[in-house]
């Protein structure tokens, strides 16, 4: 009995997103009571700021074309890791010879820490984030053009 | 706790109250309110140094006030 | 106990209760729109809070994935409702309309985004091109913008794959992946400002 009317209830399209606002507020709640909650010890891919570098706030460490310690998950598995984080292009090393506030134009050019994680050690996390990304975009183009037809 | 982490806490937890329960229910109040909790997001981001993330924020944010614009006129216009 | 992260924690749990126990009453799917925008920034908090450079790396993928369900679903929404022929009116400013003012800042932040290159990159050049095609009424052809984004995503996973196969070339493979989300972020955004346009 209670079974077909907890169905009934979910079969209906309107009754989803109010049930799964329902359970995600359960959970924020669940955590509220679960504070307060420490750093776990061994932190990934920690951050240290070198105020004065020319790479601040993204400098962490080793001249371009050498290795870099990072500190991943799975060191194992990436052996190169550390030389993405090391490389600087002709272009962010001309800037970061020259001026010291360009740190974040630095890092999002191509080599830096960030493009490390998303692409050679996190690697398939970032691949399903953008596929989500590219279904998205394809259902958006579809609506948007169909007018034509 | 430096001032940007508190101010930022601040702004993210009254401007979701804002935006949740805005005053007059339009959806332009609403929108407008939902820039409150993103400054206290872009000031969270500031205190913890994540620069490169504060500058896609805004820029991600200001394309998201397109789509809404563009959605909540047209739902004005057709009534 | 309570340290800065609890502190956090705990303001951006709270926000996302609120958000989330808003989103169980409304009724109206335009304000469901708006409030799922809400609970997105509690949750980017929550992320933010981190503060290490895995948190932003979480982040930067997390934030366009945002922008382009906000842009499918939005579509689906004026689809659904029936709204998909109402105009839209431009923007009626003189200065935006009529002087280089818009040509000149289109063609900084798309540069910028260039020189920037991955998913940041993406969004500022994006950006331009939006600023651009508003600004501008577009009526132009679309199957190059989506073979375009479609190839960009090829180049991307082939790069990843370089990554995880042979990642002594990962110069190369670098650059793929720069270059192929750039591209891609670059085309989706643009469609957020072809749609601008009275048609769409």
């Amino acid at each position: 009995m209670i079974i077909q009317k907890i169905s009934r209830v979910l079969s209906n399209f309107d009754n989803i997103l109010p049930v799964f606002a329902a359970a995600c507020a359960a959970m924020s709640l669940f955590v509220l009571l679960t504070l307060p909650l420490p750093y776990s010890e061994d932190q990934l891919y920690p951050k240290e700021i070198v105020p004065g570098s020319s790479l601040n706030p993204y400098d962490r460490g080793g001249p371009p074309f050498t290795q870099a310690a990072i500190h991943s998950q799975y060191p194992e598995n990436s052996p190169t890791a550390g030389y993405v984080t090391a490389y600087l292009t002709p272009l962010s090393l001309f800037l970061s010879e020259h001026t010291l506030y360009m740190g974040t134009t630095i890092v999002a050019h191509p080599g830096g820490i960030l493009d490390e994680i998303l692409y050679n050690t996190r690697g398939l996390d970032t691949v399903v984030e953008p596929t989500i990304l590219f279904v998205a975009f394809a259902i958006a183009a579809y609506l948007f053009r169909k007018r034509e037809a | 706790m430096n001032p940007e982490f508190i101010l930022g806490l601040v702004l993210l937890l009254g401007g979701t109250i804002a935006s949740a329960f805005p005053v007059p229910r339009t959806y332009l109040n609403r929108l407008i309110n939902l820039e409150i909790p993103a400054w206290g997001l872009l000031l969270l981001m500031l205190s913890y140094n994540e620069a490169l993330a504060l500058l896609t924020f805004g820029g991600v944010s200001a394309l998201s006030v397109y789509i809404f614009i563009r959605v909540i006129q047209k739902k004005e216009a057709s009534g | 106990m309570w340290n800065e992260y609890s502190v956090g924690l705990a303001a951006a749990f709270a926000c996302a209760l609120v958000a989330f126990l808003a989103l169980v009453w409304e009724r109206d799917d335009l304000h469901k729109l708006l409030l799922v925008d809400l609970v997105e920034t509690a949750a980017l908090a929550v992320i933010a809070l981190i503060g290490t450079d895995l948190s932003e790396a979480l982040i930067l993928p997390g934030l366009v994935v945002g922008i382009a369900e906000l842009l499918a679903l939005s579509q689906i929404y004026l689809v659904k409702e029936g709204y998909r022929h109402t105009p839209v009116k431009g923007l009626n400013i003189e200065v935006i309309m009529r002087s280089p003012a818009t040509v000149i800042i289109a063609t900084i932040l798309a540069v910028y985004g260039i020189i920037l290159s991955g998913f940041t990159g993406g969004a500022i050049a994006g950006l331009g091109i939006v600023f651009l095609l508003m600004s501008r009424s577009f009526s132009g052809d679309f199957h190059i913008l989506e073979m375009a984004s479609g190839i960009s995503w090829a180049l991307w996973v082939a790069a990843f794959f370089v990554f995880m196969f042979a990642p002594e070339w990962w110069y190369m493979a670098l650059m793929g992946a720069a270059v192929g989300i750039l591209m891609k972020v670059i085309t989706k955004m643009s469609l957020v400002g072809a749609m601008w346009g009275d048609q769409g």
